[in-house]
């Protein structure tokens, strides 16, 4: 019990230089946005025929994107 | 009930416009469905974990509210799709979205 308690925080910090190394190779993290961060601008085709821009046609208006996992699950 | 909100709302997948398209015809969506099969603005948004394996990064069930000035106004993290009609109306209500004139 003794030893197991030592090599736990031994164990952390090896996955923690594992992450750390990760990302000194090029890993990208996963992005976390806030509320009152800038929306990242996007320019992509829609199933109306349209190509829609939030910083070009929807500029100035309210947007609501629902991301969705995959096309023929429930939305 | 969300037209009646002066707001442009999508869905949005990583799946094909293809795929998306037939989606669109099965559910009779009345609004358009966004494709974004190369993940980047999947990525910039934060729905898929570039950890996963590609054949397993679907997006995360989210809904980004952006302000007319492009800054995040909510971000609904738990959308139930049973309710999510009800719930968009709700969020762009207490977002205080004007209404069409």
């Amino acid at each position: 019990m003794g030893k197991l308690l030592w090599t736990l925080p031994l164990a952390v910090a090896a996955c923690a230089l594992g992450a750390g190394s990760a990302a000194a190779q090029g890993a990208t993290p996963a992005v976390e946005l806030k509320v009152g961060d800038q929306a990242p601008d996007f320019t992509l085709p829609a199933t109306d025929g349209k190509t829609y821009s939030l910083s070009g046609n929807l500029k100035g208006r309210w947007v609501a994107l629902a991301w969705f996992p995959k096309a023929f699950t429930a939305g | 009930m969300i037209r009646q909100f002066d707001t442009a709302y999508f869905m949005i997948s990583v799946d094909t416009l293809e795929d998306n398209k037939g989606f669109a015809e099965k559910e009779h969506a009345d609004f358009p469905l966004l494709a974004n099969p190369d993940k980047k603005v999947a990525l910039a948004y934060g729905v898929i974990s570039p950890e996963a394996p590609p054949d397993r990064q679907f997006a995360r069930r989210w809904t980004f509210y952006i302000d007319p000035t492009g800054k995040i106004a909510a971000i609904d993290k738990a959308v139930k799709p049973g309710s999510s009609g009800e719930d968009l109306v709700a969020h762009l209500t207490e977002l205080k979205v004007p209404k069409k004139k």
